[in-house]
Order: structure tokens, then C-alpha cells, then sequence
């Protein structure tokens, strides 16, 4: 073994290179995919060729990664120590640096071409010309490099630096083969006249087209008549321009709402939506909310629902509750049991709800007889006064009449008598004495009305 | 003398009906729990966090049976009954919710539970309010989380929800203040144990946006004790106006968050315009919508945040099971016994049986008193035909010996009304 420390690099670098030579290009560098969007679809004959391309060892050069690192170290930038200055020859380095120039100018034009406000419309066509230009120079470049693997470093880099990277090699390579430089500048030489009418040509067809464009929407400096002259104008025109394309900006915007909308409504959003909104509900609920219309809100607010107007007979009608709850009986009787199970679970928990809710439930059959039995008692207590009062009435006023009807036989018989020997009338009337009975009993009166108005009758008493 | 003039507008008394409406409650502890101190305190909270609507100055006696306030739940219109009892084996607490006069009765285990005196030790600033203060005039909201929406839940979660939902009145979007909702019921269901937490809050607002100057003299108008900033030093409006060292014109709100901070429509100058004009001048932040001038004395805003203090107890409650009547009648729900129908059939079974027998207890006890109410009648007869022929009654002794035998049955066929006449009779004899 070799112990120098050069002999070590160098046996190192030997078994890197080894193991380079064996790794396929392909998966050591990254393929170049700049232009992988304009790439047509291939032709059967062309996918063929490319396949037996693979297959022919020859063909193949740039098939392992250590053959693709020294094609590049064949093509690269010579290195420049920092010690050492300017040792290698000047002239590929001058050319590099007129083309960067040239590429820079070219990027500023880009730039500003995607500005393009209306007012610059002379410096567009500057642009525009430089363009033209720079697509005769590529035109006369060969692109005889196929396949480009970048650095690793490289394609970290923006396309357009990529770009760059592609033409100074291709520069660097026509500089090699000094004899077809020497040819393309002897044919540039012949054919420049030419090419400068042609672009001069070119020129002229584009002001043509930018000024008939300008003419057809009446831009300022045309002499069209309806363009704007003043500068008050302009100002106008600038800002109903903008105002047009902040209308469209809404519409569109609210388009794509009611497209989400509409998407939601159909198809899988609305169900995550939906899940949503019933994660929502179920999460917070409040008290009862109650209008003042009597509707309720239901617990997840999304709706109101009316309460107290639920049908069946009314609070009072205990018959009609009876009949209601021996229909229901017959109704059950005719189910068969599983039915009778489900719908007796069923009421079991409505009844349930209905009672924490505070409402009456009139459905207990005994207490219900019950109520009836009371209730016609007192209708039957409340009837015999109501004869009792009648007959009161009619009493006093057959009382009253005979008393009338007495008075005047009395008066008739006195006629022509003697003071002293005349008969009395009879007293005045104080209503008919009932037989009265020892204790409480006939003050309290049965029914609402009988006790309203004995409570009334003692205040009048007392004002 | 004149009668005192009484405010019929600003106190509108409710109608009888109105006032049926309103859910009342009472809250209740019974047996062994009224040995326990802070069980005894916790239903103090309770019946706290449940105010207005209940009956807060309640004291139960040991002779009281959970009978005489269901008796009593009637007369008094009490919709809701909350039972808190302690079992006196296992010592495990359980609160029963009633809904009062046949309703379904509710049973939680209450897991653990904390005194609102243990609440306010715990916190950094404790809310003190006391047990007449202007945060109970009015009941809480209610605030439920992680229970199923009643549309598509369980009908025992539906019903518990229902029942939580009708033990306050209920919410007018037209006739509710805001500022009348003063304490928040917090409920939170734990969507794995099923166990609920009860939480009990109270809610501060604060003016934000304002000066603390401004802040004291807005608050002054409403609690006359607070202080007047000192106004010696000041020499222009300004310096009261722009607090000098607020920052950009904000003072320091720490705690607040800035969700929180709500706009506010004032009150003060919805009901009364012409205040509205001292407002707008005394806080320089008010909002006014849409400068309408014409519309500046209906709608003055504040930008207000909200806060909320836990107040009150907490506890954790386990649903257990769900009863058909108060505190008894058929069990609609259990939580871990489940009974199949031919258990459940048995029951019925048993407790037709035992219905009857006690019918007939009844029936046969009815015709004991009626025949020892014709013996006495007989004697007091056979008494006054001797008293009639004017003899004196021989045989007094061997009737005084009937009468103690008589007596000794007395107190378990007679109710207790009649005893007390009797006794009080003797009192007055004497």
C-alpha cells in the first residue's frame, strides 16, 4: 500500500469512479424535464429506434453516471483558483460574458414585457424587436446537445438560469470545434444584408399591427376620433377601466361560490358539511327559546315549531278523554303483539316527554272517572240551586202581585168607612222568608260564580 | 290614610296564568343527607344556582318525608323537585330530578361535587355574590354541550334534555334583555362516559376600547358607592378623555380575550334619549351605527367583552335511571340493569297483586271505622236517653274501661287532624 497522500486520494477516487460506472445515469443525475411539456407524443417507429438505441452498447455513451460526470467535466467552466489569475485563455471567457449580457438584457425585456402598462407602448416595441433579434441568433445556433443532466446544485436553480447554462455550453462547444464556427461566420457575413432587411421587414410589420391595434381601442396619442386627448380624459378612462374589472372580479368570485354551493349540495362536501353542522348542533344547545308568536326554536335552532296546538279533544271535555282513551284501547286490541309492544314503548316515553314538559296528560282512566263523577255532581248541585233561584223568583213575584191584588181589596172595602174602622194594608215586602236552619250551613255557595259573587256583595257591604 | 301608589308599569305584576307558566323548583335533601354538612351546603348552592323560581329559604325537618313536599308541590305550583339523598350504606350521593305532579323522575349519580365556597378558595379572583344579589333576579342561561340533538337521539338522552331545557323559563328573542342574563348553566356531556358536568358561571362585562377614565365614570352611573376620579390634578378635558398612560389610546386589558369582546347595544339609551346625549359624550368609543343622526339616540353600541367567573357548585352526574312517576312508578330507563320482558311482566304481576291487597287493607279499615263510629253513636244515644229519663248513669266505669280499649286503637285508624283536634281541645279544657 501506498502511503503518500496522493497515491490514497487517487486509489479513492478510483474505487469512487468504480462504483460511479455502475450506477445508471438516470438514477444518479436528475433528468432534464424543462421541456417536458412541449415534448410530442412519439411516433411507433421513433419509440423502436429508441429502445434498440438502449440496447446498442456503442450508442449508449452517457449510460452510466461516470460517463455523464466527464462528458460535463469535459464541458465545464475551467476552474480559477483564487491564488491564481487569469492563466487560461481569454477567449472563451470574453464571449461568455457578451452573452451574458445579452442574456440579462434579454430577462429585463421579459420583465417588462409582462408589465406592459398602456402607456409604454414604445418601449414594447423595443422589447419586441430585441426579441425578434434574439430568436435569430438562436435559430443560428445548432442544438446538437440532446440530453442535459444538471448538477445536483443546478436544479435548485431557476429555468431560466437553466437556460443560460444550456447556451454557454453550447457556446463553449461551438468555440472547440473552431471549423464550423469559422463556417457559420463566413455564411453570417454573406447572408447579413439580407438579414438585416428581413429584420428591418419584421419591424415594420409589428408597429403596423401595434398601431392598428392602438386605433381599434381608441388608445391615447392615436388619431382616431373617440380617443382621449386631454389628460383628464385618460385619467377617466384609466379609472372605469378599473372599476369594469373589479365588477368582473366580484361576479366571478361570487360565481365560484354559488358553484361551491351547488357542488356541495350533490356531492361528497355537502356530506362533510353536513357532518359539520351536525357536530354543531349536537354540540351546544340552549334553553327553550320562545317567540311571541308562541312558536318554539327546536334545540338545534335551525327551526321553530309550533307548541300547545296539538289536536284531541280540550282540557276540559273529560268524556271526550274517556272516549278517546277506550278508541285507543280498541285500536290496541287489534294489533297483534309485537306491534302493541312497539307502540305501548312508543307512548310510553312520549307521554314521558310530554310530562316533563309540563303538559296535562289526561290518560289515567280511574282519575278521569273520577273528574267526571265530581264534575256532574257539582253540575247536579249547580242545577238544583239554579231551580231553587227560579223558584225564588217566581216566588217574590207571585208574593208581590198578591200582595198588590190583597192591597187593593183592602182599599176597595175601606171605601166610605170610618178611619177607626178601617182595615190595614199589609206590610211592605222583604223578600220570602227561607225556614232557616242552625249552623253554617247556606253560606257557602257551590261553583265559581256562587262564591264571586257572595265575596263581591261583602265588599260593596263594607264601601 | 292614602294608599301607597304602586308601580304598575315598570312592575308589571304577572297574571295568574303567566305566572303557572314559569317553572318553579325546589330543591330538597332528606334522611341521612341532612346529617351530612356539605351535602347540606351543596343544596344551598343548588338552590342558588336554580334561583329565582325556587323556594330558597326551605328548611327540611326530620319528621319531613319526601311525601309532604310532593303534597305541598301541588298548592304551591312547584314544577320541578330536586331530591338530593345519601345512601347510608355505600354513602354515595344521588340527586333525583322530578318533574312535579306525575312527572318522570330523573336519578344521577353524582360522581363528585364541589361547594362554591370551595370554587372561590380555588380561584386567583373570586366573584363574591350573595344570595340576594342582582345576578339572581334572573335565572341563568342554560348552555348544553355534547348532548345528541333530541331529533335523532336515544329517548332517554332526549328526554333528559327536554327536562334541563324546561327547568327555566323560557327565552323571548323580543321581550329578553341581554343584560338580564347575568349567570350561565353550563352542562357538558362527556361523549364517552355519558357523564354530565354541571358548571355555574357568571358573567362580567367590561367596557373595552375606553379609557380607564372613561370606564370609572360610566361605571359610576350605574353603582353611585364607586369613586369620582380625582379631577384636582387635571387641568384640561383631555387629560381625562386620553388617559396619558394608555398606549395608543388603550389602556391595558390583559384578560381579555379578543374573541370575547362583544358589541353591545346600550340600554341605558334605548329606554331613556335624552341620556344617550351624556353617553355619547362621557365614552368617546361609542360606535354609533351608520352615523345616522336620526337614529344616534335609538342605538348606542359598546364594544363590551365578556367574562365568565365560575360561581356555584359543580358536579358530576351519571345518569342512572328514569322513573315513570315521582320518585317511584314504572322504571323507563336504567343504566345498567336491563330486565327482559318476562321480568318485566312479573313485576307488573306483583304489583297488581300488591295493589289489591292494599285495597282491601283499605276497604276492611274503612269498615272498622264506620262500625266503631256507630258504637260511639250508640253510646252517645243510650247516654242521652238515661240523661233524658234523669237518672245518672250506673255503669260509668265499665264504659270509661270501653272507652281507653277504643282509644288505643285510635291513633292508627284516626288521621292526624283528628288527633290534633282532640289534643287541642284538652289544651283549651284546661
Amino acid at each position: 500500500m501506498s502511503n503518500s497522500l496522493e497515491d490514497r486520494l487517487k486509489a479513492h477516487s478510483n474505487a469512487f469512479d468504480g462504483l460511479l460506472s455502475l450506477i445508471p445515469a438516470k438514477y444518479y443525475y436528475d433528468e432534464e424535464t424543462s421541456n417536458q411539456w412541449q415534448q410530442k407524443k412519439k411516433s411507433k417507429e421513433e419509440l423502436k429506434s429508441n429502445k434498440r438505441m438502449k440496447l446498442d452498447p456503442e450508442s449508449s455513451k452517457d449510460s452510466t453516471a461516470k460517463q455523464v460526470m466527464n462528458n460535463i467535466a469535459k464541458d465545464a467552466k475551467p476552474v480559477v483558483l483564487p491564488g491564481q489569475k487569469k492563466i487560461q485563455t481569454p477567449q472563451p471567457q470574453t464571449v461568455e460574458q457578451g452573452e451574458d449580457e445579452e442574456d440579462s438584457d434579454e430577462s429585463v425585456g421579459y420583465g417588462s414585457e409582462e408589465l406592459s402598462a398602456d402607456e409604454d407602448d414604445e418601449e414594447e416595441e423595443e422589447n419586441k424587436t430585441k426579441k425578434d433579434s434574439k430568436n435569430d441568433e438562436d435559430e443560428l445556433i445548432p442544438s446538437n446537445v440532446t440530453m442535459i443532466f444538471n448538477d445536483e446544485g443546478d436544479a435548485l436553480e431557476d429555468t431560466i438560469q437553466q437556460k443560460k447554462l444550456q447556451q454557454e455550453r453550447s457556446k463553449v462547444e461551438n468555440l472547440k470545434n473552431g471549423k464550423t464556427k469559422k463556417l457559420k461566420k463566413e455564411l453570417s457575413a454573406e447572408e447579413k444584408k439580407e438579414r438585416e432587411e428581413n429584420l428591418a421587414k419584421l419591424r415594420a410589420k409589428l408597429s403596423e399591427k401595434i398601431s392598428t391595434l392602438k386605433e381599434k381601442r381608441k388608445a391615447p396619442g392615436t388619431k382616431v376620433p373617440g380617443a382621449a386627448t386631454s389628460r383628464q380624459q385618460i385619467l377617466e378612462e384609466r379609472r372605469k377601466k378599473d372599476e369594469l374589472r373589479k365588477s368582473q372580479k366580484e361576479l366571478r368570485k361570487k360565481r365560484d361560490i354559488e358553484e361551491v354551493d351547488d357542488n356541495s349540495s350533490s356531492e361528497e362536501e355537502n356530506e362533510d358539511e353536513d357532518n359539520k353542522s351536525k357536530k354543531f348542533e349536537s354540540n351546544v344547545m340552549f334553553s327553550n327559546i320562545e317567540f311571541a308568536n308562541g312558536e318554539r326554536a327546536t334545540s338545534d335552532l335551525s327551526s321553530t315549531r309550533k307548541i300547545g296546538s296539538k289536536k284531541g279533544p280540550s282540557n276540559n271535555d273529560i268524556k271526550a278523554h274517556l272516549k278517546k282513551i277506550e278508541m285507543e284501547k280498541a285500536k290496541l286490541s287489534l294489533l297483534d303483539s309485537v306491534e302493541k309492544e312497539k307502540l305501548d314503548e312508543k307512548n310510553k316515553w312520549n307521554k314521558a316527554l310530554a310530562k316533563v314538559q309540563g303538559l296535562k296528560m289526561k290518560d289515567d282512566e280511574k282519575l278521569l272517572k273520577k273528574a267526571l263523577r265530581r264534575k256532574e255532581s257539582q253540575k247536579r248541585k249547580s242545577e238544583r240551586e239554579w231551580i231553587e233561584r227560579k223558584q225564588i223568583v217566581a216566588d217574590t213575584i207571585k208574593a208581590k202581585s198578591d200582595r198588590r191584588e190583597e192591597n187593593l181589596r183592602i182599599r176597595r172595602q175601606n171605601k166610605g168607612k170610618d178611619r177607626k174602622h178601617q182595615t190595614k194594608q199589609l206590610r211592605t215586602f222583604k223578600g220570602i222568608a227561607k225556614p232557616k236552619r242552625a249552623g253554617f250551613e247556606g253560606k257557602f255557595k257551590s261553583g265559581k260564580g256562587g262564591s264571586n259573587g257572595s265575596k263581591g256583595g261583602s265588599k260593596g257591604k263594607k264601601n | 290614610m292614602a294608599k301607597r301608589r304602586q308601580k304598575k308599569r315598570t312592575h308589571v305584576k304577572l297574571s295568574e296564568e303567566d305566572r303557572g307558566k314559569i317553572p318553579t323548583s325546589m330543591v330538597i335533601h332528606l334522611g341521612a343527607a341532612l346529617e351530612n354538612h356539605t351535602l347540606t351546603q351543596l343544596v344551598k348552592d343548588t338552590r342558588n344556582m336554580m334561583q329565582p323560581h325556587t323556594a330558597i329559604k326551605l328548611r327540611e325537618r326530620k319528621t319531613n318525608k319526601l311525601k309532604d313536599f310532593i303534597v305541598m308541590a301541588g298548592p304551591l305550583g312547584v314544577s320541578q323537585l330536586m331530591v338530593f339523598s345519601q345512601n347510608q350504606d355505600s354513602g354515595s350521593t344521588h340527586l333525583r330530578m322530578a318533574s312535579m305532579p306525575r312527572g318522570p323522575t330523573v336519578t344521577f349519580k353524582i360522581k363528585e361535587y364541589s361547594l362554591s365556597k370551595d370554587i372561590s378558595r380555588v380561584q386567583r379572583a373570586p366573584k363574591s355574590v350573595s344570595k340576594t344579589a342582582p345576578e339572581f333576579l334572573n335565572p341563568p342561561l342554560l348552555v348544553m354541550n355534547g348532548f345528541a340533538n333530541p331529533k335523532n337521539a336515544e329517548p332517554h338522552e332526549k328526554l333528559v334534555v327536554t327536562m334541563f331545557q324546561n327547568m327555566f323559563p323560557p327565552i323571548s328573542p323580543q321581550d329578553t334583555k341581554v343584560g338580564s342574563i347575568k349567570r350561565v348553566l353550563l352542562l357538558n356531556k362527556d361523549p364517552e362516559t355519558g357523564i354530565i358536568d354541571l358548571r355555574h358561571y357568571v358573567i362580567d362585562t367590561k367596557l373595552v376600547d375606553v379609557s380607564r377614565n372613561v370606564k370609572k365614570l360610566v361605571n359610576i352611573k350605574k353603582n353611585f358607592s364607586k369613586k369620582l376620579p380625582n379631577l384636582a390634578k387635571v387641568k384640561d378635558v383631555s387629560d381625562i378623555i386620553l388617559d396619558p398612560y394608555a398606549q395608543a389610546g388603550f389602556t391595558s386589558d390583559s384578560e381579555v380575550e379578543d374573541d370575547a369582546v362583544v358589541e353591545v347595544e346600550d340600554e341605558d339609551a334605548l329606554i331613556k334619549p335624552k341620556s344617550s346625549k351624556d353617553a355619547a359624550t362621557s365614552s368617546t368609543s361609542t360606535t354609533t351605527t351608520s352615523g345616522d343622526n336620526a337614529d344616534q339616540t335609538q342605538t348606542t353600541k359598546r364594544k363590551k367583552a365578556v367574562k365568565l367567573t365560575e360561581v356555584g357548585p359543580r358536579m358530576k352526574l351519571d345518569l342512572v335511571k328514569i322513573e315513570d312517576g315521582v320518585c317511584d312508578g314504572k322504571v323507563l330507563y336504567h343504566s345498567y340493569i336491563k330486565k327482559t320482558t318476562k321480568e318485566i311482566n312479573k313485576l307488573d304481576q306483583l304489583h297488581a297483586i300488591k295493589k289489591k291487597e292494599r285495597e282491601n287493607r283499605r276497604k276492611s279499615q274503612e269498615a272498622n271505622i264506620a262500625k266503631k263510629n256507630e258504637k260511639k253513636e250508640a253510646k252517645k244515644r243510650r247516654r242521652a236517653e238515661a240523661k233524658a229519663r234523669g237518672e245518672q248513669p250506673a255503669e260509668e266505669d265499665e264504659e270509661s274501661s270501653e272507652s281507653s280499649d277504643s282509644e288505643d286503637d285510635e291513633p292508627m285508624v284516626d288521621s292526624d287532624g283528628e288527633l290534633f283536634d282532640t289534643e287541642a281541645y284538652q289544651q283549651d279544657s284546661e
